[in-house]
């Protein structure tokens, strides 16, 4: 049996069986174990069963702490031993309308409105004040749907007295404070219960028996969109995109048909679906998502699809091309070699179902979306299925596209030269390594939750935990930013460290894959030794915590002179090393500025 | 529908839901004498015998839910 959800899903398949899904799920290896305190205005016990399967589906194994029913405001204005005893890895609050104290009634007047809306948000403000001050943790609060019931009928919505103009207001103000608060998250469930449809969303049955403010049936698509979030703060989105070109970004076959008389663009009903699709993708693209190609086709013919006058998408916006007709798992494979992702960030998108199936069967780490065969379709399956849900917009993820086309051009420098020393310095490449800066924090913390590979001990940290790192004086803290004649490939390092008498304890360093081979590590370590230097400590210790994707670093240490004290039977291993009294820089090809 | 196609249904559904695929319930059957079929596990049993049979039972006809031979009785009645 099939341990995975389906997408889309099926929430009644989910509901029934959903113990002997947890029972499968939880036979996964490398779950990440997260506590998850769940403060609820309403009864949230299937809540948290169901966000249980899909966080489990998403690598996450979530420990629970439930309030009782209607109690999130007492856990969290009061002092609360066993909240603080649990120690949240993440804080969800589930408030929705029927939360609403106090609507306008038809006597107020604006300033009346402005007073119950100040009111209402007073409440939530304290809130999140103090679950910020006390946990420090994210915080994950739903938007309010609109109300099921309109005294006021349409006026509701554009009078100053309405109902659903109230919620409106109450709405815009909790995107304001997210939009300030980025350790602050707004679960959407305005757009939810629109999606799923407000009859359906409530169920009158369902809140009088047992106070659930959401319909049974809709907890699933509720729990998965909700999932979303906690998977990307703690980096388990996906991050690449295989996609199929026959019948999938264009209507029929290039090799067949010839590359003018595939369907595309807005001639043909089934054209234009195929250009709503590449649209859709190519946003994704434009915020950070890498699109690839694999395709049972001659080179020449799928790239000539790309020529069509009405194609969205071009070539150059496809990180990997793979037209060939070598088994389309090989090909997944390569792809993930050459965008140096792993193989469980990608999402595999192709119109035929014996593909779909094969690519499941040999590569179960793929996603791959039970698409069907309707094309119109295809873009809000992948809308809906959170599998790329970001945590916040960085430059870093709109410029991503740009860095891959940077190191293409790169790669062909290289092969220019014989002498890999020479290539490096023929890149021109400055760095700067500085410690902490507040206007870096989101990125840092981004990295912390994506990086697999380059990462010594892959170790997560919250937004407010890289700040805690900013303000600790026995805390030392690096980033690394790398330019090059070709390009800005952005901050692109981190380490963390901690000092404890005369010794320096690494406790994370990580690089983003971007930048593999051109000695940046090597100046990150001289920076570290000089910081250490600096501080009088004489010895620097690490350890190396592996996973199945950071074999790459292995060897880092025993390569940079490390001493190796410890190897556990896990493969971890413990490293020393005595800080030579005289500076000798390893990096010799990057040129460094420490300054501001 | 007669009783016993009705039966074997919601037993199948039980059964999946209480993750107990041994599970006998007949029509005396009530939820006290299950392991595992506590108030939460109620919820998600209507709600997919409600589906399963396309019915939807009003606030009384749950209160009436004492055996599963008075679900029975209300999925004929509102199925037929």
């Amino acid at each position: 049996m099939k341990s995975s959800i389906n997408i889309p899903i099926d929430p009644l398949h989910i509901l029934r069986k959903k113990k002997s899904l947890k029972r499968l799920l939880l036979q996964k290896s490398g779950l990440l174990k997260k506590r998850i305190a769940i403060l609820g205005g309403s009864t949230t016990a299937e809540i948290r069963d169901i966000l249980e399967i899909f966080l489990l589906e998403g690598g996450i194994e979530p420990e629970f702490y439930e309030s009782d029913y209607n109690q999130y405001y007492k856990e969290l204005a009061f002092d609360n031993d066993q909240l603080n005893r649990f120690a949240p890895d993440v804080i969800f609050i589930h408030t929705t309308g029927v939360n609403i104290q106090d609507y306008p009634s038809l006597s107020d007047t604006r300033e009346d409105v402005q007073k119950k809306l100040d009111a209402e948000l007073a409440v939530y403000n304290q809130l999140w004040d103090r679950s910020s001050a006390i946990y420090g943790c994210p915080i994950i609060q739903n938007n309010f749907e609109n109300p099921f019931l309109r005294p006021l009928g349409n006026l509701d919505f554009s009078d100053y007295r309405g109902k659903t103009s109230y919620v409106r207001a109450l709405n815009e103000r909790i995107a304001a404070h997210a939009q300030e608060n980025p350790n602050f998250y707004v679960h959407d469930i305005h757009h939810l219960s629109a999606w799923l449809g407000l009859e359906r969303w409530f169920n009158r049955k369902d809140w009088y028996s047992y106070k659930y403010a959401l319909a049974f049936e809709c907890i699933p698509a509720f729990a998965q969109n909700l999932s979303a979030i906690i998977k990307a703060i703690f980096g388990k989105t996906k991050k690449a995109l295989v996609l199929d070109l026959d019948n999938t970004l264009w209507g029929g076959v290039i090799g067949d048909d010839g590359p003018d008389l595939i369907k595309i663009g807005n001639d043909s009903a089934v054209g234009e679906a195929h250009s709503e699709l590449q649209a859709y993708l190519r946003q994704l693209r434009d915020r950070g998502i890498m699109l690839t190609v694999s395709s049972k086709n001659d080179d020449q013919n799928a790239r000539e699809g790309f020529n069509h006058p009405h194609t969205v998408l071009k070539f150059e916006d496809f990180a990997a091309f793979r037209a060939n007709w070598e088994p389309k798992s090989e090909n997944i494979k390569t792809i993930a070699i050459q965008v140096n992702i792993g193989i469980d960030s990608l999402v595999f998108l192709d119109d035929n179902p014996s593909e779909r199936e094969l690519v499941m069967q040999q590569l179960p780490e793929v996603t791959v979306p039970d698409v069907g065969d309707d094309i119109a379709k295809y873009a809000s399956i992948l809308d809906r299925s959170g599998l790329f849900e970001p945590i916040n917009i960085s430059n870093e993820d709109l410029n991503r596209a740009r860095y891959y086309e940077a190191n293409a051009t790169r790669n062909e420098m290289q092969s220019k030269f014989l002498d890999y020393g020479k290539y490096l310095d023929s890149l021109e490449m400055c760095a700067s390594i500085l410690p902490f800066e507040t206007k870096n924090l989101e990125r840092i913390t981004q990295l912390t939750n994506k990086t697999n590979q380059f990462n010594l001990t892959t170790r997560r940290y919250t937004n407010a935990e890289i700040e805690a790192i900013t303000q600790n004086p026995n805390m030392i803290s690096l980033t690394g930013h790398l330019k090059d004649k070709f390009g800005d490939s952005g901050l692109v390092s981190v380490v963390i460290a901690t000092r404890r008498g005369h010794q320096v304890e690494i406790d994370l360093w990580l690089m983003s894959c971007r930048v593999l081979k051109r000695d940046m590590e090597l100046a990150m370590f001289d920076a570290l030794l000089a910081r250490a230097r600096l501080e009088g400590s004489t010895e620097v210790v690490s350890k190396y915590l592996p996973t199945k994707k950071n074999g790459m670093v292995a060897d880092l240490y025993s390569h940079l002179g490390f001493e190796n004290i410890k190897t556990l039977e896990d493969g971890e291993t413990h490293w020393r090393f005595s800080i030579p009294s005289e500076a000798a820089l390893l990096n010799s090809h990057i040129k460094v500025n420490h300054g501001q | 529908m007669d009783s016993k196609t009705i039966l074997g249904k919601i037993q199948s559904i039980v059964q999946d839901i209480l993750d107990n695929e041994s599970l006998n319930i007949n029509e005396q059957t009530e939820a006290t004498d299950v392991e595992g079929w506590d108030s939460l596990a109620h919820i998600n049993i209507v709600s997919q015998i409600e589906s399963e049979f396309v019915v939807r039972f009003s606030l009384d006809e749950l209160a009436r839910f004492s055996t599963v031979g008075k679900i029975i009785e209300a999925v004929q009645l509102k199925a037929s």
